[in-house]
């Protein structure tokens, strides 16, 4: 291709697969199909919800147990915000912005200093608390029962036309992952990447590890609760299932299908784990099932994911730069 | 004012507390020597009180529906152990931490597929109905049994590993896996001993807990969280940490049931984050 | 009675070990001398089984252990001795000596014989030990199991003269009651080595340069210390 060599950096195979992937995302509306339109909102939800986790996890090298929490504090932060302070969708969701960078902030200041063990269980530990919380705090969240009735019609704008609110989401969804790919070009990218592959070396480059891994827990958090502010908009309700810790190990499956050290690996995870559960919804009864043996199988057969899987067999015809597509 | 309530949540905490440290225990071993956080370790547990339950209904026979519970739970453990989570061991953390999490979630599953949705219960055996008073309240034969068999495990835990070549040799693969292997100790062998013990521990503690509270489904996702908490609060590794905060939350919880049923759990994993915060290697770890 | 043939050595895809040949017989005391990096401790786990991955041929005593695990070939009577000891911190030099001995009984009077001075030490945890006597007590459990071969990583590292000389008496002593031993040292220790061991080898980024007779390398003394120390 000839670019100059400015733009040969930024540009790879990701922002091109990307960009063509959010445009497929635009015309779908045009189809007139309700029920596409819905699979590809919850496509593009735990899509933000699987890139934001795996920030943490592909890059920094932090598995999270508790990333139900950052979902769930987004999603009540909108519906608490929208349905006693201010009746609108969209302030709501950038509402809940700064409550999730405060919240990662204390999370963090609380799990990080204490190696990766101690993290994934913290982490666990925390979104029980937020859970038991949220159950518990009957009089504020509603219990078991949950919120209902946030508004998708606000002061400001007016969500209440599917499509409308199909681009509304996609607006987000363009927005975080166009963000997410300037991070990871970023000396940022580069840095939390190391810090993944071998944390003991970074002090010596005169990087502190935990300022670094703050950095990808916000970040990661952030998206995370946007997502999740997003989902509480979509459905209208929003109840403590999302914060349980079963629900927080989606977006971990989601990484782990689609190959967590690939940039895409969790949004191609995402799309994956929605059609598959969208499709056997009927027998979804031992859901969960499946979920761990595809966990299992993954660890223990195909660590690199569905990306990896498709880089082994091209990778046997020798085509280097096929490299390109890992973070 | 009275206290017989607080009298009662007292000793209520303190049968709570043992069942905490048998399932403690399980995973403080697998832990230390395997170095694998078992996140399967309490739906392990659960399966204890359903095979519990099972044999009891066909057996009637308390003591022999007790030993099939251990040792049918640690059987168990051992197949897992050779076919999936020894392919584990020498990869990250992270992948050992995915494994034994997919095993929990399959086996969570599995149970309901066998033993339904409901909760499950047995009767607690006749011989035990009876109870002690102590202080005007009434403490059951049955909970003084689990209270006196935690403790005697604790002894028991001890001794062992202190005073038999079994134990040094657990003690030694716990330290350093690589030295052993040089000394001549089969550290793989080690790790399936130590698995079958740890889930047999689980087993137990299973067992004893269906005559007092109902089993069912998401009793194992609570009670790991429980146990971890109490696992990392006591310090990673520390045997009697690990006992005497078992008891502790035990005790500590149901007098919070009491006082604030609204916040209980909460307030509960507020101090363990606390303590951690000023104390990151837990209150009996050393560094 | 330990023959290695043509070994390499492998940390992941990095080779550390190149085509290694040397056969070692019954009562002989070795020292393997190089610089750091050389491949003399990996060369010491090779054999163990220890961490690396490796091709080629070990044989002990006329058994291709080539492939057993580490705890099959130390029951074959090898004793690795890493450069740390190998004690077990928190556990005490009973407990540490215990643990090599297995379900025998400890004959105290037979480490008393080798070291005098073990009584004083028995209850103290590994960890509270000097570097010197770290590095004694986990020689002496060389006694307590059949040890015929000895593998001794840098057994007087950081420890003073005295205790380095009382070392090698130490060894020397063992050495003629019939274990065979193979030590490893830094080209720091030539000197000292030479004078106690009856065969010597010279490691150099990862190859055996050098294996022959005390005797003869002290009449080719300066080839050794060109090979060690440029």
């Amino acid at each position: 291709m000839f670019l100059p060599p400015r733009l040969r950096v930024l540009i790879d195979g990701n922002i091109i697969a990307l960009l063509l992937f959010i445009g497929f995302l635009a015309v779908i509306p045009l189809s007139g199909h309700r029920f596409y339109m819905y699979i590809a909102v919850l496509i593009m939800i735990f899509g933000m919800f699987a890139m934001g986790y795996n920030i943490l996890f592909g890059y920094a090298g932090l598995l999270s147990f508790g990333h139900g929490l950052f979902f769930g504090v987004g999603a009540y932060s909108v519906a608490l915000f929208t349905l006693n302070v201010y009746r609108d969708p969209l302030v709501g969701v950038l509402f809940s912005i700064p409550i999730a960078l405060l919240t990662s902030i204390l999370v963090g200041v609380l799990t990080l200093k204490h190696g990766k063990v101690y993290f994934a269980i913290l982490t666990l530990a925390l979104s029980m608390i937020f859970w038991s919380a949220l159950v518990k705090l009957r009089w504020i969240t509603g219990g078991t029962d949950g919120l209902t009735g946030i508004p998708k019609r606000g002061v400001l704008v007016d969500l209440s036309a599917p499509t409308t609110f199909y681009y509304f989401i996609l607006v987000f969804f363009a927005a975080i992952m166009l963000g997410l790919y300037a991070l990871n070009k970023s000396r940022y990218g580069l840095l939390l990447r190391a810090l993944g592959a071998n944390e003991d070396r970074l002090p010596f480059l005169g990087y502190s590890t935990f300022t670094l891994r703050m950095i990808a827990l916000t970040v990661s958090g952030v998206v995370s609760a946007l997502a999740g502010s997003l989902y509480a908009v979509f459905y209208s309700v929003v109840t403590p299932d999302v914060a349980y810790w079963t629900f927080g190990a989606e977006p971990l499956v989601m990484s782990l299908i689609g190959g967590s050290s690939y940039f895409l690996g969790p949004l191609v995870g995402a799309l994956i784990f929605v059609s598959l559960t969208t499709a056997v919804a009927r027998f979804a009864e031992y859901w969960m099932l499946l979920l761990g043996a595809a966990l299992l199988a993954m660890v223990l057969f195909f660590r690199g994911g569905l990306l990896g899987f498709l880089e082994s067999l091209v990778g046997g015809l020798k085509l280097g730069v096929y490299r390109r597509w890992r973070f | 004012m009275d206290l017989t309530p607080f009298l009662v949540q007292a000793l209520t905490g303190l049968y709570k507390g043992s069942l905490y440290w048998i399932l403690a225990l399980g995973l403080i071993l697998i832990f230390g020597v395997v170095r694998v956080i078992n996140f399967a370790h309490a739906a392990f547990y659960v399966t204890g009180s359903y095979i519990m339950y099972t044999f009891y209904n066909h057996t009637g026979n308390f003591i022999i529906s007790l030993i099939m519970a251990m040792v049918l739970t640690g059987a168990l453990g051992v197949a897992l152990e050779v076919t999936v989570i020894r392919r584990v061991y020498k990869l990250e953390t992270i992948y050992q931490l995915l494994a034994t999490f997919g095993i929990a979630l399959i086996a969570n599953e599995a149970q309901k597929l066998i033993w339904g949705k409901g909760v499950v219960y047995i009767p607690i055996p006749e011989t035990l109905k009876g109870g002690v008073s102590v202080g005007g309240v009434i403490l059951n034969h049955y909970m003084t049994l689990i209270i006196v068999a935690g403790f005697l495990l604790f002894i028991a835990t001890i001794l062992f590993m202190n005073n038999t070549v079994t134990g040094l040799r657990i003690r030694a693969v716990w330290r350093d896996p690589v030295m052993s292997e040089a000394l001549g100790i089969n550290t793989k062998l080690t790790y399936t001993l130590v698995f079958f013990i740890g889930t047999a521990l689980a087993g137990l503690g299973g067992a004893l807990t269906v005559p007092l509270i109902s089993v069912g489904p998401g009793l194992a996702d609570y009670l790991i969280v429980t146990a971890f908490i109490i696992v990392v609060v006591a310090g990673l590794g520390s045997i009697t940490g690990a006992y005497i905060v078992s008891i502790l939350v035990g005790v500590f919880s149901s007098i919070l049931v009491l006082t604030i049923p609204e916040l209980d759990i909460v307030v509960l994993y507020m101090i363990a984050a606390l303590i951690l915060l000023f104390r990151p290697q837990g209150l009996f770890g050393e560094r | 009675m330990l023959s290695v043939e043509n070994l390499n050595g492998y940390y992941g895809l990095v080779q550390v070990l190149f085509s290694i040949n040397f056969k070692v017989e019954r009562g002989d005391m070795i020292a393997l001398v190089g610089s750091n990096g050389a491949g003399k401790t990996s060369l010491l786990k090779s054999i163990m089984n220890i961490e690396l991955r490796k091709e080629g041929k070990v044989i002990f005593e006329g058994k291709d252990v080539t492939r057993l695990p580490p705890h099959k070939i130390a029951r074959l009577g090898i004793l690795y001795i890493p450069d740390t000891g190998g004690l077990y911190h928190g556990l005490t030099t009973l407990e540490n000596m215990q643990l090599a001995a297995g379900r025998k009984t400890i004959d105290i009077n037979r480490i008393k014989e080798i070291y005098p001075r073990i009584e004083a030490l028995l209850h103290r945890p590994a960890d509270k030990l000097s570097g010197g006597e770290r590095k004694i007590v986990s020689i002496l459990r060389s006694l307590l199991v059949e040890t015929k071969l000895l593998l001794l990583d840098e057994p007087t590292e950081g420890v003073s003269p005295i205790i380095t000389e009382e070392i090698y008496r130490m060894l020397k002593k063992l050495n003629e009651e019939g274990k065979t031993i193979i030590v490893v040292e830094p080209g720091s220790r030539l000197k000292i080595a030479l004078k106690h061991v009856n065969k010597i080898g010279v490691m150099r980024t990862g190859k055996l340069e050098y294996f022959d007779t005390t005797e003869k390398a002290l009449k080719e003394l300066e080839l050794l210390k060109k090979l060690i120390f440029i």
